[in-house]
């Protein structure tokens, strides 16, 4: 089914007067992009209230949409998902209903599972949904207490992953510190995994199908989202305030980098990436929405308009973009030669006009909020989500990479650029069998 | 008819496949418009312009609405128009291949050899001898991890369906 034959029954209100106000001469009610575009329209009309709920799927208003009328739809799924899931989050983890975002406090992800509470040694069973999980040897008495995390009632983060996919390198920043990362799962997920024992290889192997997460969604059952979040230190001359922190656990992985030894520190971090990706009803290929601290790096041919960057070093006529730091490759390293990050595929317009409006939604909550200083770079989704020859679902945009967890497969080269249903379509679990776009089921032993 | 609107229509009729396979709704490719400025720098603008025309005049005399319509205006634009015939082979190589054909002429046996310029990376991913084979191109595929223990689907799903 695509979303062409996905009809809304009503188009919301402002929309509708738009419309009706076109056509009041002929009689002929057009449709509403044969006038505007769809971010026109969005642009007249006010943007959905900030919400902690998570939209089940993307709501197409419009009838008869083009293909920029969709992925406008998908972006506004994107922003509406990215309030939700960081909601402040209250001491059970759910969203504190009671208050707005905006503060910087423990988000609603946060609380998720980590990937590395769910794949245990020996292929064992993870413990309950809510219950925490002892942090690595290493961080044993490197402090509990964490702002953000005492008050969700769970050990601290952990950020146990240096590396960026395809061991293509990792991301250093301009204070010369490596970027870390994490993937987090929603409970729907995390049940689907545990009910079909898909966190051991045995598990797997007694399975004996491809894993699907597919799930009825209610409004108490979103259906399985994953959340790849990328973080970098706080230190030098970053401004903690334009970013979302936490104290977490850094932790260097011997297992990830040859020769190096496990460390562990506590640590203040900064969120700068984060893929929120969403198996929806009508997405069977998820639906894979990627952010930025709007810091980050310039866009290729554009005016670098930051007064300095995360990622980037302006006037620096030596420095190789999107070039990764020569090996080894040690997060142990006091210091590392920052890597200069251009984002080789810009954001639309469109895009960029919906960042604006929810950056200053945003702001209207809470003048000072940290997510103001986020940004949607864009959202894949499958514009033929059943197509028999395609089993990626032909995804639009083609090629998708955030800066910060993809930053050396950039690019529209077939095969070889960042394509999230792309790459994804082609996982297995550890017996061989497609794993339902997530590589997370390869972690278990 | 807009030209792109015609031109999908020849295009129909040169190559067999349809027009969600050539112009799907939502095109994400989009390689129909790269091919259209291929065909007019090829072959010039004028050309193309009088190609197009011809199409339309001659759609407008064909009748009934059946599934080969488009083939059967082709036809009749050849008996029409025989020096069409060449450059419109051109394209149909340029939907197949991704590449664009040169002919040259040649006192061989064969009268002559055919050199291709590949358009770019994307047109190549795109040629239709792809579908035509139930296949993929070399180093890039749609399909998911073990696909090839499984049968393709049938051929009517690759020239009907976007990839």
């Amino acid at each position: 089914m695509t979303y062409r034959y996905r009809r809304s029954l009503m188009l919301s209100a402002s929309a509708a007067l738009i419309a009706l106000g076109g056509c009041a001469d002929s009689g002929v009610k057009p449709e509403p992009h044969d006038k505007l575009t769809r971010a026109d329209i969005r642009s007249q009309a006010a943007l959905p209230s900030l919400s902690w709920q998570i939209p089940l799927d993307v709501d197409v208003t419009q009838g008869n949409p083009n293909l920029q009328d969709l992925q406008d739809d998908f972006d506004l799924l994107s922003w509406q998902t990215f309030v939700a899931v960081n909601w402040p989050a209250g001491t059970n983890g759910n969203p504190n209903t009671g208050t707005t975002i905006g503060a910087n406090l423990p988000t609603v992800w946060e609380s998720w599972k980590e990937s590395r509470e769910v794949f245990l040694p020996g292929g064992a069973a993870p413990p309950a949904w809510g219950t925490d999980s002892p942090p690595p040897e290493v961080c044993k008495g490197m402090g509990d207490g964490t702002l953000n995390l005492t008050q969700v009632g769970k050990t601290p983060n952990v950020l146990d992953e240096s590396a960026e996919p395809f061991e293509t390198g990792p991301l250093i920043d301009q204070n010369g510190q490596y970027v870390r990362f994490a993937i987090m799962m929603n409970q729907d997920m995390f049940d689907r995994i545990v009910s079909d024992q898909l966190y051991s290889k045995a598990g797997q192997a007694a399975f004996n199908k491809p894993a699907d997460f597919a799930q009825k969604q209610t409004p108490s059952n979103v259906g399985a989202i994953m959340i790849k979040s990328s973080w970098k230190v706080m230190g030098g001359n970053d401004d903690t305030s334009r970013f979302h922190t936490i104290k977490a656990l850094v932790y260097t992985n011997p297992g990830e980098h040859e020769g190096v030894s496990a460390s562990c520190k506590l640590q203040t971090m900064g969120l700068v990436g984060l893929h929120i990706v969403h198996k929806t009803k009508h997405a069977p290929q998820w639906v894979w929405s990627t952010f930025e601290h709007v810091d980050n790096a310039p866009s290729l041919g554009e005016p670098q308009s930051k007064p300095s960057y995360n990622f980037f070093k302006k006037n620096c006529t030596a420095c190789l973009a999107n070039e990764p730091p020569p090996r080894p490759w040690n997060p142990n390293a006091s210091y590392t030669q920052p890597t200069q990050v251009v984002r080789e595929i810009p954001l639309t317009d469109a895009t960029q006009k919906l960042n604006a409006q929810y950056q200053a939604l945003l702001r209207s909550a809470n003048a000072n909020s940290v997510w103001a200083n986020y940004e949607l770079i864009s959202t894949q989704w499958p514009t033929k989500a059943n197509n028999p020859i395609d089993p990626s679902g032909t995804p639009a945009p083609v090629f998708l990479a955030n800066a910060t967890l993809e930053t050396y497969i950039q690019g529209k080269t077939s095969q070889g650029s960042s394509s999230c249903m792309g790459c994804h379509n082609n996982a297995t679990m550890t017996n061989g069998m497609t794993s339902d776009f997530t590589y997370l089921l390869q972690r278990a032993q | 008819m807009t030209p792109m609107d015609t031109f999908i229509s020849l295009s129909i009729g040169l190559t067999g496949f349809k027009r969600g396979a050539l112009a799907p709704d939502d095109d994400t490719h989009d390689i129909k418009s790269l091919y259209l400025k291929t065909f007019a720098e090829r072959v010039t603008q004028a050309t193309v312009d009088d190609i197009l025309l011809w199409y339309r005049l001659i759609d407008k005399r064909v009748l009934g609405n059946t599934p080969d319509r488009e083939e059967r205006v082709v036809t009749v634009l050849f008996a029409d128009k025989p020096e069409y015939e060449l450059p419109c082979r051109k394209l149909l190589f340029l939907w197949y291949a991704g590449a664009w054909p040169t002919v040259v002429d040649t006192p061989a046996s064969t009268h002559g050899q055919t050199f291709s310029e590949v358009i770019s990376a994307e047109s190549y991913t795109q040629g239709l001898v792809w579908r035509v084979m139930q296949s993929h191109p070399m180093g890039s595929t749609t399909y998911n991890y073990g696909y090839w223990a499984n049968p393709p689907p049938p051929l009517s799903a690759y020239l009907e369906n976007p990839v």
